[in-house]
């Protein structure tokens, strides 16, 4: 079972296979389009930010000032 | 009388009252303010001279009391979850906050509407500072600077809009008028509208744990109530709604501090009620305003979970959490009802607010936009759901875990903010009709039909299994994002240091000379005073002075503008 789950092309294979599956019985327009919306969309947002990121966006973190690494300041109440 | 009053009051009390009872104050305010609520008719007005105008405190219509009621909710909420970290100056510009955000949703007039604008404006500014650190200074003020700058805006375009109707009613604005379009860029600082949003995530995650949770409330709902009273059915609003929330997502996939994600993903949530706004149907405010609702609510939680991590651990990067699932699991399950409600889980409440608003876009034909906010619904889930819980609670341990002493424990108050907030996104997403009855407009729609709950399950599934293939390329990394604030936080340094040798002043002409000195004069004493107030100590460099001075030439122009107007 745990192989079965460390392998998420072939589980995503399968469920797309099932959510298919229920898109017929159910008779929508198109069967497999709202999974197949989500995973492309979700690997799109991912690869395309990460594109801009390194590109445009994505800085040191003590680029504006010296940084705290996100943790409490000294002096803080 | 006015709902704001008792906040209003309990900032007063808080002001002199010692800790224990000054927190009760703040606790009391909301709820003598919703007993004030609830006791008004509803399209009771009330309305006083004021030096020759005729001004309109209170307007309770539908629209007025939908926000009235999440923003006395919230203070409740936000004063429960702080009541053992609160200091004074916290409670009592948090309290005045939220009682000017109020004011700001009951004026019936434009100038009630500025005053209380405007004192949202300050006192949020001292919620920002009470973190009492430098960057919170540094913040803040950056953080007024561009309020005060909106704030000029608005003022100057309520001046024109009454020069040139002779009217200071605040109800729809008329488009053909280029007053209604200063207006509108008075309230798009508010509602952060990209490019002039970058304060958010500059400034909300600098305040303390409670303070974000009260600034996520009112600020940017202030200005999307303000756009649903003034501007509702502006076309453009619709594009600029849908921008806005892909802008936002795609920043919030990007970001490593867990609250500045939280804060991109306000900008993308109000893209989604602007969006609404521009279409302008009955329907779609009310989606608008349903959403606003609802988001008042989970981001409240979602930023109580980031806030209790950042309180037990110090910590808030994604680069430096993890492995907390043992260490804090209710803080883990309460911040995840909060998640499922902004992704539009079914059963949770973004599900009935967010379905609401897309809804009556495509009803109204833009299928595009619709297909574009499902889009952006995909980024809220991938960031909000699996990115931020993954990497904090169960992705790899980063030495927190390992480390116990260094995990603080969280009062009890702080869980009880948060079950609060959790139950009443739960009651929400299972009783839609106790969120609809609220909405100004009579609202006839079943969120719960069977194809939307499979079709969303099924696209935030398939998101989740692309998650899973690709988690390792959204391990955090210590990263900060550049936006629109640095053209001022980074572009006046940069060109300080490129004309320093050239010794600007003294090739400048006489006149500009003394302008010049004058102006380096004037800086010296507020770069000095202003920091210290509130930290004790002066940042080794502020260069928001350069910003100050195009504020006070914007203000001075803008105002100019109107009285020659």
């Amino acid at each position: 079972m745990r192989g079965f789950l460390e392998r998420p092309l072939l589980v995503a294979g399968i469920a797309l296979v099932v959510m298919v599956g229920i898109d017929l019985v159910l008779g929508r327009p198109i069967p497999g389009f709202w999974p197949a919306f989500g995973y492309v969309s979700c690997v799109i947002l991912i690869l395309a930010s990460k594109l801009i990121g390194k590109r445009f966006i994505l800085r040191d973190p003590g680029y504006y000032e010296p940084s705290t690494g996100g943790r409490h300041e000294e002096g803080e109440r | 009388m006015l709902p704001a009053v008792p906040l209003l009051v309990a900032a007063i009390l808080a002001t002199f009252l010692p800790r224990r009872a000054g927190q009760a104050a703040i606790l009391a305010g909301p709820v003598a303010g919703a007993l004030l609520l609830a006791s008004l008719e509803p399209g009771a007005t009330t309305t006083v001279p004021f030096f020759g105008f005729e001004v309109t405190p209170l307007r309770a219509d539908g629209l007025a009391r939908a926000f009235g009621w999440v923003f006395l909710t919230a203070a409740f909420l936000a004063g429960l979850f702080g009541w053992s970290t609160m200091g004074r100056t916290e409670r009592v510009s948090a309290a005045a906050y939220a009682g000017a955000a109020i004011g700001v949703v009951f004026a019936g007039d434009l100038i009630t509407l500025f005053v209380f604008w405007e004192l949202k404006a300050i006192s949020s500014t001292f919620v920002i500072w009470a973190r009492g650190t430098q960057r919170s200074a540094s913040a803040g003020m950056r953080y007024i600077l561009v309020h005060v700058a909106g704030g000029s805006v608005l003022l100057a375009g309520i001046m024109w809009h009454f020069t040139t109707t002779g009217s200071l009613e605040f109800t729809v604005f008329d488009m053909a008028q280029g007053a209604s379009w200063v207006i509108l860029l008075g309230f798009a600082v508010s509602a952060a509208i990209p490019p002039l949003h970058a304060w958010i995530a500059d400034a909300y995650p600098e305040s303390t744990v409670a303070g974000t949770v009260f600034l996520s409330a009112y600020t940017t709902k202030a200005g999307v109530y303000a756009m649903a009273r003034g501007f509702a059915g502006t076309d453009l609003l619709l594009w600029v709604g849908v921008a806005m929330a892909i802008y936002g997502v795609i920043y919030a996939i990007l970001e490593d501090d867990i609250r500045r994600l939280l804060a991109y993903h306000i900008v993308s949530q109000v893209g989604f009620m602007i969006a609404a706004i521009g279409v302008g149907t009955e329907a779609a405010v009310n989606g608008a305003t349903a959403h606003a609702f609802a988001h008042i609510l989970y981001k409240g939680l979602l930023l109580m979970g980031t806030g209790a991590v950042l309180h037990a651990t110090g910590r808030s990067r994604l680069s430096e959490l993890g492995g907390l699932a043992r260490s804090l699991p209710w803080v883990a399950a309460l911040y995840l009802v909060a998640a499922f409600s902004i992704s539009g889980f079914p059963l949770f409440s973004g599900f009935v607010s967010k379905e609401l608003a897309v809804e009556a876009i495509a009803a109204d034909g833009e299928v595009v936009a619709q297909y574009l906010l499902k889009f952006v619904s995909v980024g809220t889930f991938l960031s909000t759901t699996l990115k931020l819980p993954y990497f904090t609670w169960w992705g790899p341990d980063r030495g927190m875990a390992a480390a116990p002493p260094l995990i603080r424990p969280i009062p009890a108050t702080m869980y009880a903010g948060m079950g609060l907030a959790a139950a009443a996104n739960i009651a929400i997403g299972l009783r839609p009709d106790i969120l609809y009855a609220q909405l100004p407009f009579a609202a006839e729609y079943t969120p719960f039909l069977w194809y939307k709950i499979v079709e969303t399950l099924q696209y935030l599934g398939f998101a989740g299994l692309a998650f899973w293939l690709l988690v390792k390329k959204l391990g955090g990394e210590p990263t900060v994002t550049l936006d629109t604030d640095w053209v001022y936080r980074r572009l006046p340094a940069l060109v300080a240091t490129r004309t320093a040798p050239l010794d600007l002043a003294s090739n400048l002409p006489r006149p500009a000379e003394r302008v010049a000195r004058v102006l380096e004069g004037a800086r010296k004493p507020l770069d000095t005073f202003i920091p210290r107030t509130v930290t004790g100590s002066r940042p080794a460099h502020l260069p928001t002075w350069w910003l100050g001075a195009v504020v006070v030439g914007t203000t001075a122009l803008l105002l100019g503008l109107g009285y020659l107007l």
